[in-house]
């Protein structure tokens, strides 16, 4: 199996250890990974800000770039959601159905395509799981809060299996944390309100870091945790396990 | 006119036609025991409940709140109260309306009752406390079962009533005794 | 004002705001009690969408047999094509009358009409009888949230209004005695009353009767005291069967409020005996609705309120920050379709969490309609000039590599090299509250080239 490694733009730009994160811990794995050079974007900044026409271009230089990979893996729930859904129509052919039914989010990809559920590894701290919404209720990774059944969560499920971890139960354990990407610039004061009090849901919970799926969302907040000099660190879930794994 | 161009418009518009879904099918045995259930759920509403095994002791107890001084409306015996008798009463001094309750149900303690129960609309409305005498075996498990024994052509009105009137308008706080009754009694009935 | 500057104004007051978050998830957290005790709850929700969904793709036929059955059990029937056609013959019916006085239970539907300021201006006394909504009418305000209008209100706010109209005692604002307050002086409108106006739930074509729900009985009090009960409802309301009403009921109590059901489950079906019953059923945009194709589901909405309860958004901005009766997420998807430019900013009110279409009782796809509209937004041209442009070049950059590696390079050494006050600007909406995040020296792409890419 030919696995495409796909690093977003703002991770490639400003986290490249949760890109370089992901590729090891693949490695680790035992996963053929490659990466195809010249990588962008997944376009989603534009569409939804309501421009979804106006990503034609990104979304085929993406398409031309990752066809030729049996299987796509990103550790963005977000931008992978947005190659599932919201590329343009003029685009959909038989390349792109491709792509769109062979692309996962990092911790779906482990749990239901390497089909692992528990990792050999140790982190011993108190972590708060920040569900992004895209990757909770967009590619339900995770049953929301909202729905009736029994709860699960892929992410959720891969860091409990780590030896002296203790996740931390939440007051509100799904609720968006305000980034919402555009969202965060157009309606910034309710966005950084939700960010407020999605941090002070972790401090009272004395978790020591923030574990996410989403960069993106885990950038937002930790914004405001420098700012405000709080106790807290984010971390992607590919540093987690990474790290826990060595 | 205005009917013909709505409808026009809805012809122009509507989408493709779109099928209805098979009858929801529901397991029939959620609850260990239906009373039991019934009565969590309307004490839960507000609802008192008085266990009584016969409709002689649903007298006295009706006797026994007379006594009080009250005003009692109790529309549950034989001499059903005749035209006449509702023409000369705006009943907005009752402190008691004793109606027959016709189903209860189990998922959330609320009792049907039609127009032949009540007799006139406001009476259950208007009263400060409204008892309900209802049968134990009339009660059913939930909303599907008892829309089905409902036969809404038959009359005029008809409602569920659920515990005494409430709001939570102001700060979300429960307040009960809104515009309805302050008080709710269930007589159930074995 | 838009939604962002009227948020910002609304969360300036932080204990405030705290508050008002705290109140609308308690009542998110009653749903879910709700939600967790029905075990079929998820099929409900499936069902409710196809029975609305199949209602809505034969409205017209349905309509039709409503009105026949309707006309049959003795209610006279009334066709409204807009909001002013409503408000005449709801006023026609009280001229004939005689009536000057119209005592009202709550109806999202005469407020989207505004019924009561040209009920006004004809001499019409107008008596909201819904607790919340007497508080918000006798405070000359907007009800912000459709189902607690007056959820954005302090009990002492409530507590000096009353002092004032009332008489109340003064700084008493306990809610029972606030509660009982009103109690008193709304009874004294009810026994009076002549004529009575309720919204409607839902109306049933098969057997031409509707259901009213409310806990305080406030609908009931007033129509049965009525000579004359008017029921306004928009077209969309409408039901195949009696055996559907099941499925709704169980929904709505419990998404709403988080009861598992309303104290007072009203069924119409004839007038009482020498009185009459007027139904006015309104059109004002639906019927054109229905033909928006990404749209028209959302007619599908029963009106509970769950989607704001939910909302992260709505619960920190406010209802009266969207500047629509019907405010929150469903709001945002309905309020385009009346002015898309003055309503431009509602589609973006929103993170897309998508919190509101797993909580929707009727599966409406609200996020996806967000996101939907905001195409809609831009391809319209309501979208700013700045905005447009900058997306515009940023997609050009994204759609090339080679631009990508160069701004990017550049961005970066610029972030890292700038002297702080030229990143933290008023020009950086980012960097108001929020650092940015601490630069790498080398991207991801720069990073494996370097190490693993050595060919």
């Amino acid at each position: 199996m030919k696995v495409g490694l796909f690093i977003p733009c703002y991770i490639d730009q400003l986290y490249p250890c949760v890109g370089i994160s992901t590729l090891q811990l693949l490695e680790k794995l035992g996963v053929d990974v490659e990466v195809p050079q010249n990588q962008t974007c997944c376009g989603q900044p534009l569409a939804n800000s309501g421009l979804q026409k106006e990503t034609i271009g990104i979304s085929r230089h993406f398409i031309n770039l990752f066809s030729n990979c049996d299987t796509i893996v990103s550790p963005s729930g977000s931008c992978v959601l947005q190659i599932k859904e919201h590329v343009p129509k003029e685009l959909h052919d038989e390349k792109y159905s491709h792509i769109k039914n062979n692309i996962y989010e990092l911790t779906e990809f482990i749990t239901d395509i390497l089909k692992i559920d528990e990792l050999d590894g140790q982190f011993p701290y108190r972590v708060g799981l920040l569900q992004s919404c895209h990757s909770l209720r967009g590619l339900r990774n995770g049953k929301s809060s909202e729905l009736a059944g029994k709860r699960f969560s892929k992410s959720g499920q891969l860091l409990s299996s780590l030896k002296d971890i203790k996740l931390v139960d939440l007051d509100r354990p799904d609720e968006c944390c305000g980034f919402g990407g555009t969202f965060s610039v157009f309606e910034e004061a309710v966005s950084v309100q939700m960010g407020v009090d999605k941090i002070k849901d972790h401090l009272s919970h004395d978790a020591e870091i923030i574990a996410g799926t989403d960069m993106s969302c885990l950038m937002h907040l930790e914004g405001l945790i420098n700012r405000n000099r709080q106790l807290l660190k984010v971390m992607h879930i590919a540093e987690i396990l990474n790290t826990a794994m060595t | 006119m205005s009917r013909e161009s709505i409808l026009k418009s809805i012809i122009a518009n509507k989408p493709a036609k779109i099928g209805l879904p098979k009858p929801i099918e529901i397991s029939n045995n959620e609850y260990r025991d239906l009373t039991e259930k019934f009565i969590d759920m309307a004490k839960s509403a507000g609802s008192e409940i008085v266990e009584i095994d016969s409709m002689e002791k649903v007298m006295e107890w009706i006797i026994r709140q007379k006594s009080d001084g009250k005003v009692v409306f109790d529309l549950t015996q034989e001499s059903v109260p005749t035209q006449q008798f509702l023409s000369i009463h705006d009943f907005s001094n009752s402190d008691i309306v004793v109606l027959r309750g016709q189903m209860g149900v189990a998922e959330n303690g609320a009792v049907w009752i039609d127009e032949h129960d009540m007799l006139i609309r406001k009476l259950p409305f208007i009263t400060s406390h409204l008892v309900l005498v209802l049968k134990k075996n009339k009660i059913l498990k939930d909303m599907h079962q008892v829309y089905n024994q409902i036969d809404l052509k038959n009359t005029g009105f008809g409602v569920f009533i659920a515990g005494p009137s409430k709001t939570a308008d102001i700060e979300q706080s429960l307040v009960i005794g809104a515009h309805g009754p302050i008080r709710h009694t269930i007589l159930l009935l074995s | 004002m838009k939604h962002s500057q009227a948020a910002k104004v609304f969360l300036k007051n932080a204990p405030r705001t705290q508050w008002h978050d705290k109140a609308l998830w308690f009542a998110r957290e009653k749903r879910d009690i709700q939600k967790n005790q029905v075990t079929e709850w998820e099929t409900l929700r499936d069902h409710a969408s196809q029975i609305k969904e199949h209602a809505l793709s034969n409205l017209d036929d349905y309509l039709m047999e409503f009105e026949q059955n309707a006309i049959g059990n003795g209610i006279v029937v009334h066709w409204a094509s807009d909001a002013e056609e409503h408000n005449r013959i709801v006023f026609n019916i009280l001229q004939k009358a005689g009536v000057r006085k119209l005592v009202k239970s709550k109806s999202m539907l005469t407020e989207e009409c505004r019924m009561n300021p040209y009920l006004e201006n004809k001499g019409i006394e107008v008596i909201e009888s819904d607790l919340g909504e007497r508080i918000i009418q006798l405070d000359k305000q907007e009800p912000s949230h459709i189902v607690m209008p007056a959820i954005h209100m302090k009990k002492e706010e409530i507590g000096k209004l009353f002092e004032k109209e009332l008489h109340t005692e003064t700084g008493n604002n306990d809610p029972q005695y606030l509660t009982a307050a009103a109690r008193s002086h709304l009874r004294k409108h009810f026994l009076s009353a002549e004529v009575a106006l309720t919204g409607v739930n839902f109306a049933i074509a098969e057997t031409g009767g509707f259901v009213v729900c409310t806990n305080e009985g406030n609908a009931d009090m007033g129509v049965h005291h009525a000579r004359i009960h008017i029921a306004s409802m928009g077209i969309e309301k409408l039901i195949p069967k009696k055996e559907h009403l099941a499925v709704f009921i169980r929904l709505l109590a419990r998404s709403a409020t988080g009861q598992p059901i309303t104290n007072y489950t009203s069924h119409f079906q004839k007038p009482e005996k020498g009185k009459e019953i007027h139904i006015i059923l309104v059109d004002n945009g639906r019927s054109e609705h229905l033909g928006e194709e990404k749209f028209w589901r959302a007619l599908k909405c029963i009106r509970c309120g769950a989607c704001m309860n939910t909302c992260p958004v709505y619960r920190r901005s406010g209802g009266h920050s969207y500047g629509y009766t019907i405010p929150g997420p469903i709001g945002s998807i309905l309020t385009p379709k009346i002015d898309l430019k003055q309503f431009a900013d509602l589609p973006f009110a929103s993170s897309l969490c998508g919190s509101c279409s797993d909580v929707c009782p009727v599966k409406i796809d609200i996020h996806e309609q967000l996101y939907q509209w905001r195409q809609e937004v831009y391809e319209h041209g309501h979208l700013s000039w700045i905005k447009k442009t900058g997306f515009r070049v940023v997609g050009k950059i994204l759609a090339s590599p080679r631009l990508y590696g160069l701004t990017g390079t550049i961005a970066r050494f610029f972030l890292i090299y700038a002297p702080g006050f030229l990143v933290y600007n008023r020009m950086n909406t980012w960097g108001k509250s929020r650092d940015i995040p601490t630069l790498p020296r080398q991207s991801f792409q720069e990073w494996y080239k370097e190490n693993r890419n050595k060919s």
